[in-house]
């Protein structure tokens, strides 16, 4: 008995200590095994599910100059280039550089995409029947002009963080550009993500916070510079329509102002909100999860449970709910949208189902959804978790204190990391909502050669699971029911479609839905739309504080948080807000007309 | 032995943060000059001052240096990403960890001198990313630097709206008795 739990614990220990090496972001060299074959998916919803031909277990061979040599690998096989921007991999390189004795980019850097990877990729590619491998384009042919250029910045560092957090994305775009005039051969284009940010700067021995937008809509500027493949032609061919069929028509709307199609955003695609309940209450009270799908029924559990756990909450840290979201975010709810770059401006459909800009205040379902949120702030479900949002402090204790429910725009399980212990439940409270944001766009190079197989491939990455997670999780990863038992490498989501992607926690959305609520996702009404208020005037700085301090009454203000709100509506309306919103309804009304 | 030390694991994992962070000996603040908000937890658990006798040192850092390694080892089975250092500084030792979660981010600074020791000072400062459900990133940066204390953390806590935490990189300066040292650590989720 003693011998059987000393192997078990021998066992335990050495997984713990075989995870913890895995996830260290340590560079290490390693030499992983060459078994190059898919793991078995059993996954319940198999429609999805790529059909894997076991690949062969083989030596990579390498070039005079120890580069993966392609042409001995898949003879007579296209190769397509992908270009992508690994700027985590590349900023660690940077901030070596400012070391006493930095090491070079080859023995610094490691590659998001191992040889070993690459060669079960593309072979699972050969196994699909394709014509075609991808070459990834290394990071050294980039990274050269960067490193140049920040040292010559020396010992300047307030240049140095403005290169390293806003400069550094326009070398990839510099490369591309050179490539195309060069005619060096590319397919496809990873373009970067949307990121914005705060970092610091010294100004006469005092820190100053910057902040900052390096990228406000991807792939934008490769559009805009010739560097991306309209694809329209392509994606209408009846020959392959899958991709084009994947998502809704109004999907494709987002470019719309390109007068093209461009690429794929990879934005998520689309999430439907969730409430998730610890599973101990759920046994605890013999709740059926599946009913608690509205804020009113979860607000009749709350009611239920709230004498259990008063003195709790009170006493000590406890949440009932922990606020995850936005002030405003709660609205989309009752089918409230506000625009994500202006909140001043919602958005809801009318009697007739036609998209009309509101005065969200003024709406019974904003004020019906509110009035609840502000029942719980008032008896303290939110706990610290409003607290810390509303005046700008943080509570130590907001890090580690439970909470007993959770709602989110997507799935994402919070559970602890290191329990296989299912902790949270979800369930839908919405439909799937489809995001508009353009974000993480991938298409195919204007100036390739290959635009057919390109097409194919893009096509491919966005159905076919494999590719993904292959590149996400890595060769040996196996899916069982649907999920992954491992981490990912966030640094590789440039290279998947992130709908297509094997979720790593219990508690998470299985991908085999996504057919499903694609075809029942819900419209925004402001789906694609982009008010103007350039030419516009009034006092935007004002509207939007009150917006916002409006949106965040129930919070602020639980207890009178309906006279609170007749108060901002009437210094909204002194503003001239009502015709401002009309002025943007008009345009909304414009922008449905002109659409085909 | 091994019993024992799955238990102490076991025990460090369930509870070792709210003991350190809510521990008498440790003091905690809220920095607000950051976009994002941040605890800072400064220890004074192993203060050490040439004026303690040589016996109460010599326990302390038998101790110590046990904690070191349960901490260690913990940290680096239990987190999601996670990335450590510890080396010889001066006179004694210096440790920094790492650690992205989807909700908290920690980066921690621990000095370990050996007596007689008079000047302590440790800094930790960096980057951490993070997302929204629309793929969007983010980037916010923290810093904190405190003298006379053998240890700082730095708790970096998930601001509404965004979904988790992705990345971390962190530069960690100690300072003991006149020898300073610098190094550089990243994470990702």
């Amino acid at each position: 008995m003693k011998k059987s739990i000393c192997i078990i614990l021998i066992i335990l220990l050495l997984s713990s200590l075989s995870s913890c090496i895995n996830n260290n972001e340590v560079n290490t060299s390693t030499t992983p095994s060459l078994d190059a074959s898919p793991s078995l998916v059993t996954d319940s919803y198999a429609s999805l599910l790529p059909t894997h031909s076991t690949s062969v277990d083989r030596s990579i061979k390498y070039d005079t100059e120890g580069n993966l040599d392609y042409q001995a690998m898949w003879p007579e096989k296209k190769m397509l280039v992908w270009l992508y921007f690994d700027y985590f991999g590349i900023l660690q390189y940077i901030n070596n550089l400012d070391n006493s004795n930095p090491k070079p980019f080859s023995e610094f850097y490691t590659s998001i995409v191992s040889d070993e990877l690459i060669v079960a990729y593309n072979d699972y590619l050969i196994s699909l029947g394709k014509d075609y491998v991808i070459r990834f384009i290394r990071q050294d042919a980039i990274v050269d002009k960067i490193a140049e250029d920040y040292k010559a910045l020396g010992d300047d560092n307030n240049a140095k963080q403005y290169f390293k957090f806003t400069e550094i994305y326009a070398y990839y775009f510099e490369f591309m550009k050179d490539m195309k005039n060069s005619g060096i051969q590319a397919d496809i284009i990873s373009s970067i993500a949307n990121i914005k940010g705060t970092f610091s700067i010294e100004e006469n021995d005092v820190t100053v916070q910057v902040n900052y937008t390096a990228i406000e809509e991807s792939g934008a500027d490769e559009i805009n510079n010739d560097l991306l493949l309209d694809i329209t032609d392509f994606l209408l061919d009846d020959e392959d329509k899958k991709l084009y069929g994947l998502f809704p028509d109004e999907y494709w709307s987002l470019f719309d102002k390109y007068n093209g199609i461009y690429g794929v955003y990879n934005n998520e695609i689309a999430s439907s909100f969730i409430f998730y309940l610890r599973n101990d209450i759920i046994n605890k009270y013999e709740v059926n999860i599946s009913e608690l799908d509205t804020i009113d029924e979860i607000d009749v559990f709350f009611d239920e449970i709230f004498d259990d756990y008063k003195t709790e909450i009170t006493s000590s840290d406890l949440m009932l709910i922990r606020k995850f979201l936005d002030y405003s975010a709660y609205n989309e709810l009752a089918g409230i949208i506000t625009d994500k770059s202006n909140s001043t401006i919602s958005y809801k459909y009318d009697a007739d189902n036609n998209p009309a800009v509101i005065n969200r205040f003024k709406d019974a379902d904003y004020l019906q959804i509110n009035k609840i949120l502000a029942k719980w702030a008032a008896r303290g479900y939110f706990n610290t978790s409003i607290v810390y949002n509303t005046d700008g402090s943080a509570s130590a204790s907001i890090a580690f204190a439970p909470y007993i429910s959770y709602i989110v725009p997507g799935y994402q399980d919070y559970s602890n990391d290191s329990s296989d212990d299912i902790q949270y439940i979800p369930v839908e409270i919405s439909r799937y909502i489809l995001h508009d944001s353009r974000n993480k766009l991938i298409g195919i190079a204007s100036w390739t050669k290959n635009g057919e197989s390109a097409f194919d491939f893009l096509s491919t990455l966005f159905t076919d699971p494999h590719l993904s997670n292959l590149i996400y999780y890595g060769k040996n990863y196996k899916c069982e029911n649907g999920l992954v038992k491992q981490n990912g490498n966030y640094s590789t989501s440039v290279l998947t479609a992130s709908h297509m992607l094997y979720p790593n926690r219990v508690g998470e959305k299985r991908i085999s839905d996504f057919k499903d609520a694609m075809s029942d996702a819900y419209i925004p009404p402001n789906y694609g739309f982009e008010p103007d208020i350039t030419k516009m005037e009034y006092e935007f700085e004002e509207i939007s504080r009150l917006c916002k301090e409006a949106d965040s009454l129930w919070a602020t203000h639980s207890d009178n948080f309906l006279s609170e709100l007749e108060n901002v509506i009437t210094q909204l309306d002194a503003l001239g807000y009502s015709r401002f919103l009309q002025d943007i309804n008009k345009q909304l009304g414009q922008y449905i007309e002109s659409k085909p | 032995m091994l019993l024992v030390l799955f238990i102490i694991q076991f025990f460090i994992y369930e509870y070792v943060n709210l003991f350190r962070y809510y521990s008498p000996f440790t003091k905690y603040y809220i920095n607000y000059k950051n976009c994002i908000d941040i605890v800072i937890l400064a220890y004074y658990n192993f203060l050490v001052s040439h004026k303690q006798e040589d016996y109460i040192m010599k326990k302390k850092k038998l101790f110590s240096i046990l904690l070191f390694f349960i901490l260690l080892f913990t940290a680096l089975s239990v987190f999601a990403g996670s990335s450590s250092f510890s080396e010889p500084l001066g006179s004694g030792y210096w440790s920094g960890s790492l650690s992205v979660g989807n909700l908290v981010v920690t980066a921690e600074k621990n000095l370990d001198p050996i007596p007689p020791t008079i000047n302590l000072s440790v800094g930790v400062s960096g980057t951490v990313w993070f997302v929204d459900y629309y793929g969007n990133e983010y980037s916010s940066n923290y810093s904190e630097y405190q003298d006379y204390v053998d240890g700082v953390a730095a708790v970096l806590i998930l601001p509404s709206g965004a979904r988790t935490f992705t990345r971390a990189d962190s530069y960690h300066y100690g300072y003991i008795n006149g020898s300073c040292d610098n190094n550089y650590l990243s994470a990702s989720n």
